[in-house]
């Protein structure tokens, strides 16, 4: 399977960010046939048509979420835009920012526009401020030519939005964390429910859709719910951005339809795997998620089929390893980061991850035993079923399903403990 | 709406809007939890309290799950307890284990659990997490390792104190709670994170290692240090109290606390107390001596100086800190046994100055709302008052109405503790208030912002137009330093709002014309019908413990128990009759009426009861001639005070922690404070040194054996107060007027007594507007430009509070507060000495820059030794003492 721009359709072009390039390949089409030609509903049956699913993660339908904040009878309203790209792995909403920030307000404004917001903020990670630069100059270009601001277009519509850099937290990418960062607290999640979309930014009717989601949004408008919907899989329709990284000969964003398999992602577009190296693993949603082995090279990324192969989609980050990796090392590098990002709100994220920290330092170094890999599986399923939010229940899935898929590799560590040359045994 | 859930098999029908954790207390099914807490907004952190629910696949928190109807909860399940146990385990792996040395121990919610759950083994090997710890503040230490995270301590320091003096910082395993970049703790010390603190990581400083928490008895009393009338819990042993603990859920208060109440118990064993009674020698000596030979001697004296001289030559004064029952038997002793009506408290002032204009407008005499109707206000006026100061836990109360939306005004001369909160907080300079409320009358008038009822019950607004009519809004913004745009909207909020309230205090009243202020608010309730209904009065609001009660028992040189006037035959023959004895016709003298005809030489026998005029009185060297030329001085106190050291004889009284007895609180309420430990030594309560003394002076009608009896004796005298007694105040403090017909009804919603005066408005013969003709209630002198405002600290109430140690170390000494502009025009700098000077006297203090105080005016903690303000206050009758205001002039010195 190859690639299908629709997503990335401008970022080749030169000078992709500046609105010039956006309208020649018809930027800022949509919006006015939504605000002239459409109501809010029918902008929302759109969406729902097309079946778009949110594309931070969780693969929420959009239109639901949008037709929820619209029922809810509380103003004002807001749109949020999710840009706080943390998950480790995941590189794809910068493009999208950096070459075609147009795009996004475009789909905000739509957005808005269906939810009856007029005011949008995009949350965007601390370390991207280039990003947060050219999403400015966009929004001003963007007002300029009345496609943001009072009266859209001499439409009636208001729609504005404010950029709001992040703190370098990766909590925050989770929608409640966002929105109490948004409000200038401590970026911690909340309760759910309420659910942002009744609750949300001031307590009020919020959206938090993700970058590539409100980018998706002006292509649906554009050429209809139906034509988006015969795109990729029929639970999963559209294209995806899947992040590669790794192993590859060639890592990068690579937009295909949804449903690629792991293998086409590889082999056919990220060049392979490194010359004279072999497939081993991959975490197929970044950091967070269960990894695959070679057995599961022919699984279908999507939404669903990798929920059923135990594992998820996520952001679409797909981490590629070869055969020289060292699992367990591996493992410590991401439970390394998540026990540094985990908030501290809640107890099994907050010690729990310091605690498998621990034990992955001790089988490393040696000074472990068997019993502690059961101990580790058990602290595990403890984490991810008692945990707050997402960040704690996602955490443990790298020790989990490397345990189950290469416990061999800790084995190896324990089986030297005490002999000091555990490293040099497993990584040979 | 109700709805019906299982829980563990069992049913029970709640109220929908209830959690699942309450939900299963109610059913007898306790959930363990560290991070709730009722008072606090949901957090669902710990994850202690996870419950299995039918047809949820993960386990949820009970303290975050709303009920459903025909939810099926299960808390006893094998997944319910290894989720319990693993949380417990989690906590452990870097919780201490130093339960032998911390001093939660015993109380300790994580203590408590893992014994309940906990695995007695631990798998965590290496190394705890051990985070760089230390003192954060003189009275309150935190301890991060034992920190669980639950974030109650920053929950209750921002939801209920309003202060939000701790915060989270970094995060993680590495999350600790702390003050703002990890300074000193920069707080109110109000106490409550240290109550909140589920483990011991936020303790008292004050009872470090001193004693095990299960050694100690407990015992509720009311707290003695302002007329809020908090419930709180001494705790103690060997009849030494160690700590207070708030009493959760109990009391007005409902368990809060301020730095007063839970530090300043230490008053009570100090080491300074007098523990035996002590006449002068013959060679001026104070000496020890026996309880019989004391008491003969002040019956011998004060009889013979009574005989000789008159009941005028004899007086009493009495501290507004003394309960009912003491204050009930010292104006009984003083009139009935020594003919005089000189007897009178510090808080006799406020009392003769505000009561005689209630009772005028609106034939009330003292608060018409209760405090919890604070909780619920939408608009509050706060003229002259440091609520957060005057009563620290009402200011909570405002604070709740503030989280809530309530719109609240101040109009202080200086910024407090709400300032930051308020709605708006108006710096209007001392004397021009009265120009600020009539500003608010001019508006509603003048936008008809009035209540449509008001103006058909109580007539035109005539009058008080025309005595409006004489200035622009535009000046009257000038002259109080306002904007139009502020007096406008503040007009507009209170007259628009459902519930509004005035709190009225100390600073507006006790200066001179003061009283004009009160009139002039007053005409602002009945115009916009703020009168006589939940959430719609006036709260007078003096910080005096018992002011209140005081003025009930009739400490007043004009006043009777009951508010009747001593000028009255009938009512004087009622009490007579009452007491088989004589009262004295004639009005008596005043307090500071009293030091001025001793300074003359007609008062020649001074009784002071809790007293230390030294300390609080104005008159400076003067006043200290005149208690030196008194024939016979009699000081009951706890401690030597320098007015004791003077004394013929010092009779040692007990604390408030030391007896029974009642007090009745700035909202009326009567409430029965219960004794936690014996008296120290020989000290006595002060009802029971009345009572023997009024026996040593052969009067058998003086003659009770416990506080109960003379409380029985007040219900029989004083009308308001018939039909109560200390078995029905037991439990629940009750608002007066109540009947001995109805005190054993429900009267509203679980209260008895009177929560609200005037529920049929103001009757027909009052006067409904004053229509104050001026603009100010005095202007300063020339001589003296500036306006030094008197006033308490939040962590010192009248010169009681100097004897704890705990609280000294908040606040020693006194400082001269100015705004650092003040401060540059009179090229003064910040830490340098200055000569203040009044018309009566001065004395040399150091300066405190500080933003909160308006320009131009000056504040000064009454009751430090360092800053004798007693020699700049004008001692005399009460319309010229005014002791919250004085005008000075100061000098570099």
């Amino acid at each position: 399977m190859s690639e299908l721009k629709i997503l990335t359709r401008n970022v080749s072009r030169p000078n992709p960010a500046h609105i010039d390039s956006y309208l020649v390949n018809e930027g800022y089409v949509a919006l006015p046939r939504a605000l002239n030609e459409m109501t809010p509903e029918e902008v929302i049956d759109e969406v729902k048509i097309a079946r778009l699913r949110g594309r931070g993660g969780a693969g929420f339908p959009a239109g639901m979420k949008w037709d929820f904040a619209s029922r809810d009878r509380r103003k004002p309203k807001y749109i949020i835009c999710n840009a706080d790209e943390g998950e480790p792995g995941t590189f794809k909403d910068r493009v999208l920012i950096e070459n075609d920030p147009h795009a996004i307000l475009e789909g905000m404004a739509l957005a808005g526009y269906a939810a009856g917001a007029e005011k949008g903020f995009i949350y965007i990670r601390g370390e991207y401020p280039q990003g947060a630069r050219i999403l400015e100059r966009a929004i001003a270009e963007a007002t300029s030519r009345s496609f943001l601001g009072d009266n859209i277009l001499n439409s009636g519509f208001n729609f504005s939005v404010t950029v709001h850099r992040g703190a370098g937290a990766y909590v925050c990418g989770e929608e409640t964390a966002l929105i109490e960062s948004l409000e200038g607290k401590r970026g911690q999640s909340r309760i759910r429910p309420p659910f942002p979309v009744n609750v949300g930014y001031s307590n009020l009717p919020t959206v938090v859709n993700n970058v590539e989601t409100l980018a998706s949004v002006p292509p649906i408008i554009l050429r209809g719910g139906a034509w988006y919907a015969s795109i990729g899989t029929p639970e999963c329709p559209g294209t995806k951005l899947y992040s590669v990284s790794g192993h590859v000969a060639r890592p990068g964003v690579y937009e295909l339809p949804m449903g690629v398999t792991l293998r086409e992602l590889i082999f056919d577009n990220a060049g392979g795997m490194r010359e004279g190296r072999t497939f081993k693993a991959a975490f197929p949603g970044g950091a967070s998620s269960a990894c695959l082995d070679e057995s599961q090279l022919d699984v279908k990324l999507d939404f669903n089929s990798l929920a059923v192969a135990g594992s998820m989609l996520g952001s679409g980050a797909v981490i590629v390893l070869d055969d020289t990796a060292d699992m367990v090392k591996a493992t410590h590098v991401l439970i390394k980061f998540f026990e540094h990002e985990s908030c501290g709100k809640c107890t099994p994220c907050r010690e729990g991850l310091f605690w498998v920290r621990r034990i992955l330092d001790q089988i490393l170094e040696g000074s472990a035993s068997e019993q502690d890999l059961d101990l580790l599986l058990e602290i595990c399923e403890g984490i991810r079923s008692t945990s707050f939010c997402g960040l704690g229940e996602a955490s443990v899935s790298c020790v989990e399903s490397t345990i189950k898929k290469f416990r061999g590799e800790y084995l190896a560590y324990l089986r030297n403990s005490g002999s000091g040359e555990a490293e040099t045994e497993a990584a040979s | 709406m109700m709805v019906r859930l299982t829980i563990d098999g069992r049913q029970i029908m709640v109220d929908g809007h209830v959690n699942v954790l309450d939900a299963a207390s109610k059913l007898g099914i306790h959930i363990p939890t560290f991070c709730h807490q009722a008072r606090l907004s949901d957090l669902g952190a710990c994850r202690m309290c996870l419950v299995e629910v039918e047809g949820m696949g993960k386990l949820q928190t009970a303290c975050t799950l709303a009920v459903n109807d025909g939810m099926v909860v299960r808390t006893d399940t094998p997944r319910v307890e290894k989720a319990r146990r693993m949380m417990l385990e989690f906590l452990l792996i870097n919780h201490p284990l130093e339960c032998t040395v911390c001093d939660a121990s015993g109380e300790c919610t994580l203590q408590d659990l893992a014994f309940k759950h906990g695995s007695a083994e631990t798998r965590f090997k290496g190394k705890k997490r051990i985070l760089r710890d230390h003192i954060i503040s003189p009275l309150i230490d935190r301890n991060l390792n034992r920190c669980i995270q639950c974030k109650r301590c920053v929950r209750v320091c921002e939801e209920i104190q309003g202060v939000t003096a701790l915060g989270m910082s970094y995060r993680g395993a590495a999350t600790v709670v702390g003050p703002f970049m990890d300074k000193s703790l920069d707080c109110e010390y109000c106490s409550h994170c240290i109550w909140s603190c589920p483990v011991g990581a936020i303790t008292s400083r004050a009872m470090k290692h001193k004693v095990r928490t299960w050694e100690m008895e407990k015992s509720e009393a009311i707290c003695p240090y302002c007329s809020c009338g908090c419930t709180l819990s001494y705790n103690y042993r060997d009849n030494v109290v160690y700590r207070v603990t708030h009493a959760e859920g109990r009391g007005l208060n409902m368990g809060s606390l301020c730095s007063k109440g839970f530090f300043g118990y230490d008053v009570i064993n100090h080491p300074d107390r007098i523990t035996a009674p002590m006449v002068r020698d013959a060679d001026g000596v104070l000496r020890r001596t026996t309880w019989q030979s004391a008491l003969e001697e002040v019956a011998r004296n004060m009889k013979r100086i009574s005989r000789e001289s008159g009941g005028k030559a004899v007086g009493g004064i009495a501290s507004d800190r003394l309960t009912n029952e003491d204050l009930y038997l010292f104006q009984k002793l003083m009139r009935m046994v020594f003919s005089s009506n000189n007897v009178d408290t510090p808080s006799g002032l406020w009392s003769r100055t505000v009561v005689p204009v209630l009772e005028k407008r609106m034939g009330v005499r003292a608060a018409t709302n209760s405090l919890d109707d604070l909780n619920y206000t939408d608009a509050l006026l706060i003229v002259g008052c440091d609520i957060t100061v005057a009563n620290p836990i009402s200011g909570l109360k405002v604070k709740q109405a503030i989280r809530r939306g309530g719109l609240v005004t101040e109009v202080n001369p200086g910024k407090t503790a709400l300032s930051r909160l308020a709605r708006r907080s108006l710096a209007v300079p001392v004397g021009k208030e009265l120009a600020l409320v009539k500003g608010l009358i001019k508006v509603i008038l003048e936008e008809g912002l009035y209540d449509s009822e008001t103006l058909g019950k109580y007539g035109k607004f005539s009058e008080l137009e025309f005595s409006v009519r004489d200035k622009s809004l535009k000046e009257i913004a000038r002259e109080t330093d306002c904007s139009v745009d502020e007096i406008t909207q503040t007009a507009r909020e209170f007259a628009g709002a459902k519930k509004a309230s005035i709190i009225f205090g100390e600073t507006a009243v006790l200066q001179a014309g003061g009283e004009k202020v009160l009139e002039a608010v007053i005409d602002l309730l009945v115009l916009t019908g703020k009168l006589g209904q939940e959430g719609c009065g006036l709260y007078p609001i003096l910080s005096g413990t018992n002011f209140q009660g005081a003025l009930d028992m009739g400490v007043s040189p004009n006043w009777l128990p009951g508010h009747a006037a001593v000028s009255s035959d009938s009512e004087r023959k009622r009490v007579e009759k009452a007491w088989n004895g004589k009262v004295p016709k004639d009005g008596g003298k005043s307090a500071y009426e009293m030091i001025q005809a001793a300074a003359a030489g007609k008062l020649k026998a001074l009784y002071l009861a809790g007293v230390n005029p030294l300390a609080t009185f104005p008159g400076g060297e003067d006043l200290e001639k005149a208690l030196k030329k008194m024939e016979f001085l009699v000081v009951q106190e706890l401690f030597l005070t320098d007015t004791a050291k003077l004394a013929d004889v010092v009779l040692p009284a007990t604390s408030l922690a030391e007896k029974n007895g009642t007090l009745t609180n700035v909202e009326r309420r009567v409430q029965k404070t219960s004794k936690a430990i014996d008296g120290l030594g020989h000290s006595l309560p002060d009802w029971k040194i009345f009572s023997d003394l009024g026996v040593a002076c052969g009067e058998e009608g003086m003659n009770y054996l416990n506080s109960s009896e003379v409380m029985d004796e007040i219900a029989s005298v004083v009308p308001f107060y018939s039909g109560i007694n200390h078995q029905i105040l037991a439990d629940n403090g009750l608002q007066w007027p109540f009947s001995r017909d109805d005190a054993r009804e429900v009267y509203h919603e679980g209260y008895l007594g009177t929560r609200h005066l005037l529920p049929e408005g103001l009757s027909k013969d009052k006067q409904f507007f004053a229509a104050v003709p001026v603009w100010e209630t005095h202007s300063a002198d020339s001589k003296y430009p500036m306006t030094l405002v008197l006033g308490d600290l939040l962590f010192h109430s009248g010169s009681f509070t100097r004897y704890s140690e705990s609280l000294n170390q908040l606040a020693a000494q006194a400082t001269l507060l100015m705004n650092p502009q003040t401060g540059m025009g009179l090229d003064v700098q910040d830490g340098s000495s200055v000569r203040a000077v009044s018309t009566q006297g001065e004395f040399t203090v150091t300066v405190s820059y500080s933003e909160d105080i308006a320009p131009g005016m000056l504040f000064l903690p009454r009751h430090f030794k360092n800053a004798p303000v007693s020699a700049l206050m004008i001692p005399g009758p009460d319309d010229q003492a005014r002791t919250a205001i004085v005008h000075v002039r100061v000098v570099k010195a």
